[in-house]
């Protein structure tokens, strides 16, 4: 199991380096009037930016960190889907778990694109379309487990919150034109 | 869909996952563009429906009934053309197609059972081309627009790039 998740990152950073080199235009010119390009948004006015949609970040990146912690036997396709018998019996089968870590290639890749070259407050909008990191809350929320940042732990309430209060004051900013769109 | 990945059979805390996942995505940061007519409400539908069947697929494939399990995946990246059709960043999904070609790669290079791997890859692969195919179409017809000089119409700027696609361009340009 740790080869395969040395495996997986190798392929994440890889896959992900491919498709920013592939994403990035030749127009030198339009490049530089949009702020568009690698690692071109990270100027100190945008820092605001990041802020907004560091949280979303956290989230999509600690998910699919946690696939590639489910345990489970996955090779072992004779194996009848069943909870594996260890001390935390978990809600998501082996296969699904194999299933979970593929989902979780173009979350990070996504999040990773837009952390260096997109406008990258745009994710909190395009992560709605990717369910893993609503599983992730989600058992979060049913173990009754925080969210770890360090030292501090955040409850689940305060992330729900979060994600309620965010939707409205996007969609404040963004009937403004203002940046958060 | 989140039951696709549970266990079987499906407990109660799978479910009640499931239905806090709807709601998380109901209450999501996103909130505004999933009620406005924008493209995210129809990106998420068939994104998530894209997996689904690819979860569907892959159990399918690990209890060993290859029919469905290759319906599910061309399925799954038909679905995911259109999703890359709505919003170009469904072209990351291509990277699940990646993935399993690799690792059947790797097991058959492994285990040797070259003729079922290569029946399974040649499906992964016809999936792939539909998101790749979903993906291009636009940008294609864009090309055939834009791109053709008439007496009414100029060459735009990007038409002569290495990679003529006005996504890279309009995302520069405009944004």
């Amino acid at each position: 199991m740790v080869r395969k998740s040395g495996t997986e990152y190798l392929y994440m950073g890889t896959s992900s380096l491919l498709v920013t080199a592939l994403a990035t235009t030749n127009d030198q010119e339009a490049n530089d009037d949009r702020n568009v390009g690698f690692l071109r948004y990270w100027t100190l006015s945008n820092v605001p930016l990041f802020l907004l949609a560091a949280p979303v970040l956290y989230f999509m990146t600690s998910s699919a960190l946690w696939t590639s912690a489910l345990h489970g036997n996955v090779s072992n396709p004779s194996a009848k889907d069943s909870a594996f018998t260890n001390a935390e019996p978990c809600w998501v089968s082996p296969i699904g778990m194999a299933v979970a870590r593929r989902l979780a290639v173009p979350q990070f890749v996504l999040g990773l694109i837009a952390l260096t070259t997109y406008h990258v407050q745009v994710v909190t909008r395009i992560s709605s379309g990717y369910p893993l990191w609503y599983w992730w809350l989600a058992s979060r929320i049913v173990d009754q487990r925080p969210v770890r940042l360090g030292k501090w732990d955040i409850p689940m309430k305060t992330v729900v919150r979060w994600m309620v209060l965010y939707a409205f004051i996007q969609a404040g900013l963004f009937a403004a034109f203002l940046p958060p769109a | 869909m989140t039951l696709a990945i549970a266990t079987r059979p499906v407990s109660t805390q799978a479910m009640r996952i499931a239905f806090i996942s709807a709601c998380l995505h109901t209450v999501s940061p996103a909130g505004l563009f999933l009620s406005a007519p924008y493209a995210e409400s129809s990106f998420a539908l068939v994104n998530m429906s894209g997996y689904y069947l690819y979860a569907v697929g892959l159990r399918a494939h690990y209890t060993g009934r290859a029919k469905l399990r290759d319906t599910a995946i061309v399925l799954s990246g038909l679905l995911f053309g259109v999703a890359a059709t709505l919003r170009s960043n469904g072209l990351l999904n291509g990277l699940i197609f990646c993935y399993d070609l690799i690792t059947c790669f790797i097991t058959s290079l492994r285990f040797g059972d070259l003729i079922k791997d290569l029946r399974k890859s040649v499906f992964v692969v016809i999936a792939g081309s539909l998101l790749g195919i979903g993906f291009i179409y636009p940008q294609y017809l864009a090309y055939g627009v834009f791109c053709y000089p008439s007496e009414s119409r100029y060459q735009r700027s990007w038409c002569a790039n290495r990679v003529p696609s006005i996504y890279t361009w309009v995302q520069a340009h405009y944004w």
